[in-house]
């Protein structure tokens, strides 16, 4: 009677602490670990990719998300458009009305609740020289911080590739 | 007498904090079963005409089969606009990945049809009243990641599950309430007596309501 009661109790507390934890990482921020050297001079500078534990872990706000505003620069987390069990981070170049100027040496203009995402490492990359544009409401947060490892932990800045862009009249 | 009233205060918090918590705790129960679990709607707007009246019509839908990729070509599906991320849209999945798709480039004008085949992880979606819905055939394909949930149930409005009984008219029409896949079957089945009963073909329908 005794030791059933008490396992109810610890299953309340674990669910209640669940639903919180998931509400918080749903509607406000969340810690991801970023993998691979996509992003390699902003995350993962050094690509050891026998060591996971190396890699830098990121905090996502999400608050962005109620009213879709970004800006150039932003590093956003998003599903990717081809893979939807597949997360990538990438940093935004273009928003909806930008022309922009793709691999293929075409100029395009970014479609409304579109932008243009791409990694700051242009050798390893899939962003959207591979895929286009995506749709604005596949992102789920943008990346503010990098928490750990402790060495590194700093804002992440805003950058601005230069002659990429001509924003729209 | 100081002492006594910080012994008040302590208790008056504790008794706060306690209440403030158990409200954070059901908000966020309540977060947790919008958004993971089943979600009501209430739609509207033209674009799913047959299935789903213009106001006033309510649904329950499940947000879990998506995430398991459980969405095949006939459901009906809750998803972000593609071209406004801010909107939420319901519409009908005629295709997933590698499916070939026919449809009609401008039903209201000409019987021109298109068929494509949808990309890798992406589906075509279409509302049910092809002459007056933006969907595929405005901006192709959406990615699946754009999903937020399958449609279950559907009730003609809230009220009415509340007073839980008929309504003297509803005698007179079919109640359009439950399962949105068994409505199909029989939406189907009630419009192929009608046409048998009066001799006519399907296509000359389709032809006279066009013209």
């Amino acid at each position: 009677m005794g030791s059933g009661s008490l396992l109810w109790n610890l299953t309340k507390k674990y669910l209640t602490a669940g639903v919180i934890g998931l509400t918080i990482t749903d509607r406000f921020a969340s810690i991801v670990p970023v993998r691979g050297g996509s992003m390699s001079p902003t995350f993962n500078p050094r690509t050891n990719t026998g060591l996971g534990s190396l890699d830098d872990r990121v905090l996502i706000e999400k608050f962005c998300l109620a009213k879709y505003k970004f800006s150039h620069g932003d590093v956003v987390v998003f599903r990717s458009p081809s893979d939807h069990k597949q997360k990538l981070i990438k940093r935004i170049i273009g928003l909806p009305g930008d022309w922009i100027g793709t691999p293929q040496n075409d100029v395009i203009k970014i479609p409304e609740g579109h932008c243009w995402v791409e990694g700051d490492n242009p050798v390893s990359s899939m962003d959207s020289r591979t895929f286009g544009p995506i749709p604005l409401g596949l992102v789920h947060g943008r990346a503010t911080t990098i928490v750990w490892p402790p060495q590194r932990i700093c804002q992440v800045e805003k950058r601005i590739p230069r002659d990429r862009v001509s924003p729209s009249a | 007498m100081s002492l006594r009233n910080l012994k008040e205060l302590t208790i008056i918090a504790k008794e706060a904090f306690s209440k403030t918590f158990l409200v954070a705790k059901s908000l966020c129960f309540l977060h947790v079963i919008n958004t993971h679990v089943f979600t009501v709607a209430s739609l509207y707007g033209p674009s799913m005409l047959p299935t789903f009246n213009l106001t006033g019509d309510w649904a329950l839908a499940e947000r879990f089969s998506h995430k398991l990729g459980k969405v095949g070509a006939g459901d009906i599906v809750i998803l972000k606009s593609p071209v406004e991320p801010r909107k939420i849209m319901t519409k009908r999945v005629m295709g997933v990945e590698g499916d070939s798709v026919t449809y009609v480039v401008e039903p209201k004008n000409s019987d021109r049809t298109e068929t494509i085949v949808v990309p890798k992880g992406h589906i075509w979606v279409e509302g049910d009243n092809i002459y007056n819905s933006k969907d595929s055939r405005n901006f192709g394909a959406v990615p699946y990641g754009l999903l937020r949930g399958k449609m279950l149930w559907k009730f003609n409005s809230i009220q009415e599950i509340m007073r839980g009984r008929i309504k003297k008219t509803e005698y007179l029409r079919p109640r359009r309430y439950g399962h949105l896949k068994i409505l199909d079957i029989l939406e189907k089945r009630s419009k192929t007596a009608e046409q048998m009963s009066q001799g006519k073909c399907p296509s000359a329908i389709f032809r006279a309501q066009q013209g």
